[in-house]
């Protein structure tokens, strides 16, 4: 048995170019199904452990994914404001313990600004209701203080006492710039792997003094007021984009999701974060199964590669099982040395894509989490993922018994001299 | 040693009989000839004797054993253990080494190797001291089978079938690619270390020169009633295994 596994392995390296090829393809298609599985969970994963103990995220009235979206992940469109007075009256509700307002528009060189209160690091959880916690310095505590996401910090070379300036809104560079009213950084959040990461974070107040001298996204033409007087004005917010609210009891939050549904004054949205997310996997769950159909025929053509090339093969080879047969070889042994080729370009094949694919995540990990913010953790493969790996073997050793049988009836045809 | 009794065998889809032996004996350690044209049966004869070809009718009885009652898997382990066998060319394998090609009797067949190293210690020697005594020096040892001249091929079919010392050598007209003068330092060195193994030799080929170098001669076309043109032998095409 392991000299007929050895005898494969060097019959397979013999016919190393033609056989390469179908490692290829093999590798290819277990670097899409596994590497698909792989950004599949790590988005969930990455998505869920972005919020947790916000029981509800008000906002006004409108799609519940959108509006987890753009408020918990500042993916998407801006959805509307809702207006302060909506805020207060929510926050004196006896079922409310804490409200975090959130107000977003800005951006500091690509990353989003979050305008809140002091109450989003005491009240935000993120992970298994893991608290914010500081790196450096302390919360904003001045008017034109800023507190740095960890990614913010070390992708810009900031730290507590730099100053930086705040584009109005999210287009990045090229925008017009808040330049007459810099902020200083207070403190340094420590590392989340949530959207937290990539955010500045201000005050309401500081929001609304930064556009006190503007109008309709530009500065008014005349009109600048420079920093020190900004406090002469009426710095309460006039609306924000979102509201994150926290419960007395986790059990009134359909109560109070109704009571919100209802609000009088305005038409607003409450949505469980959960439940949204289940909504946005189940709407991105049809694109999923097509990407997995997809590798999945992937993986079918390139196992059909491997039967096509090792049969085409087989003639030029008959030579050698008639040599093997001389020897004292059965049949099944050469049943099994074809068999045990086509597992050994196989299993090479995985485990070229898996190596791959370990690669690919690496070197395109910091890409996706400064773009997307997912984060991809360098963990152990998930139980799918092994059986997708697994399924690509077996199927390839499956595969493989297709040329094995014709091998092994050439060989019982042929006996000593192989005809053609 | 070998006897053969009312043997008949067809390849199926064919008309007539291929081989219909009355008797044929062969005794231990005997060298044989056995000759006869093209599409006499000589190959045929010899897959019949090898257990890879299952007569129709009639027996093959080696050392004992009638292989026609035998499982196969059972006529594939005594022609592993007690039968070496040589083709026309293109014997080795050419992804393994000269001396690995030698050593493959050893690793399919426990008896061989075990044989192999009663004679020479271990299996390695002893594939070295065949080598050595078919004329092949230690430089071409560890290359490439393919590298080799034909001549020098076959030698190292010889050595591989040798190995072991199996009771049984066939031969099937192994010298049709080599020149006169190897010819007949082939079939010397090959009788030479057969009777030193105390292994019986068949050796068929359509070269009646060689002969008288052998204990007897056979006529196969004398032997075999059937004796008309086979086939599929005339249009056995030998390709390179492998590449």
């Amino acid at each position: 048995m392991s000299a007929l596994l050895s005898l494969a392995a060097r019959s397979a390296w013999n016919r190393r170019f033609v056989l390469s090829l179908t490692v290829f393809s093999i590798a290819l298609s277990t670097f899409l199904l596994v590497g698909i599985e792989q950004l599949r969970t790590s988005a969930r994963a990455s998505f869920s452990k972005s919020v947790s103990g916000t029981d509800l995220v008000v906002g006004a009235r409108s799609n519940s994914v959108q509006l987890l979206l753009h408020a918990v992940f500042r993916i998407g469109e801006p959805t509307q404001g809702m207006g302060w007075a909506s805020v207060e009256k929510l926050a004196a509700n006896p079922l409310v313990a804490w409200v975090v307002p959130l107000s977003l528009g800005d951006s500091h060189r690509g990353f989003p600004v979050l305008g809140t209160t002091s109450g989003y690091f005491t009240h935000f959880r993120y992970g298994y209701r893991e608290a914010l916690a500081f790196s450096d310095g302390r919360p904003f505590d001045r008017l034109f203080d800023a507190v740095l996401g960890a990614e913010v910090a070390n992708r810009l070379g900031y730290r507590t006492g730099d100053r930086i300036t705040l584009s109005h809104g999210t287009g990045g560079a090229g925008f017009a710039e808040h330049g007459d009213k810099p902020f200083t950084v207070s403190g340094v959040l420590a590392p989340t792997g949530t959207p937290v990461d990539r955010s500045v974070h201000v005050s309401l107040e500081a929001i609304e003094a930064l556009h006190l001298d503007w109008q309709g996204g530009a500065p008014i033409p005349g009109l600048s007021i420079p920093p020190e007087f900004v406090r002469k004005f009426d710095l309460q917010p006039r609306s924000v984009t979102a509201l994150l609210v926290g419960l007395h009891s986790r059990a009134s939050v359909f109560a109070m999701q109704r009571q919100i549904a209802e609000f009088r004054p305005e038409p607003l949205s409450a949505v469980l974060p959960g439940v949204a997310l289940d909504q946005l996997w189940e709407l991105v769950g049809a694109g999923e199964s097509a990407l997995i159909a997809i590798s999945a025929l992937v993986s079918v053509v390139s196992l059909a590669g491997l039967v096509a090339v090792v049969l085409a093969g087989l003639n030029e080879r008959r030579r050698e099982l008639a040599i093997l047969r001389a020897l004292g070889a059965s049949p099944h042994h050469v049943l099994l040395l074809l068999a045990m080729e086509g597992a050994i370009v196989t299993l090479a094949g995985v485990l070229a894509g898996l190596a791959a694919l370990v690669a690919g995540l690496a070197a395109g990990a910091p890409m996706l989490r400064a773009e997307l913010g997912i984060d991809l953790p360098f963990v152990a493969p998930t139980t799918s993922q092994v059986l997708l790996a697994s399924a690509i073997l077996a199927a390839g050793f499956l595969a493989s018994l297709a040329p094995a049988l014709r091998a092994y009836r050439l060989s019982l045809a042929d006996g000593l001299t192989p005809r053609i | 040693m070998l006897q053969i009794e009312s043997l008949r065998f067809r390849w199926p889809r064919t008309a007539a009989d291929c081989i219909d032996i009355d008797r044929l004996d062969i005794g231990p350690g005997e060298c044989v000839f056995l000759h006869g044209p093209s599409g006499s049966g000589k190959s045929t004869l010899l897959g019949l004797i090898a257990g890879v070809l299952v007569p129709d009718s009639g027996e093959v009885t080696l050392l004992g054993e009638r292989l026609r009652t035998l499982a196969p898997a059972k006529r594939d382990a005594i022609r592993a253990a007690r039968i070496g066998y040589i083709f026309q060319q293109f014997n080795l394998l050419p992804y393994l080494s000269v001396v690995e090609n030698v050593l493959l009797p050893c690793r399919l067949s426990a008896h061989r190797a075990q044989k192999a190293r009663s004679v020479s210690g271990t299996v390695r020697a002893d594939a070295e001291a065949l080598l050595s005594g078919m004329g092949l020096d230690a430089s071409v040892w560890n290359r490439t089978a393919t590298a080799l001249s034909v001549g020098q091929q076959q030698r190292v079919a010889a050595a591989r079938a040798l190995i072991g010392a199996p009771e049984l050598i066939l031969a099937d007209e192994p010298t049709s690619a080599l020149d006169e003068d190897r010819r007949n330092a082939f079939v010397e060195l090959m009788i030479g270390l057969c009777t030193r193994a105390g292994s019986a030799l068949v050796f068929v080929s359509h070269d009646l020169r060689l002969a008288t170098r052998f204990d007897r001669s056979i006529a196969l076309a004398e032997v075999n009633r059937a004796s008309r043109p086979e086939p599929d032998a005339g249009f056995a095409v030998h390709t390179r295994a492998g590449t």
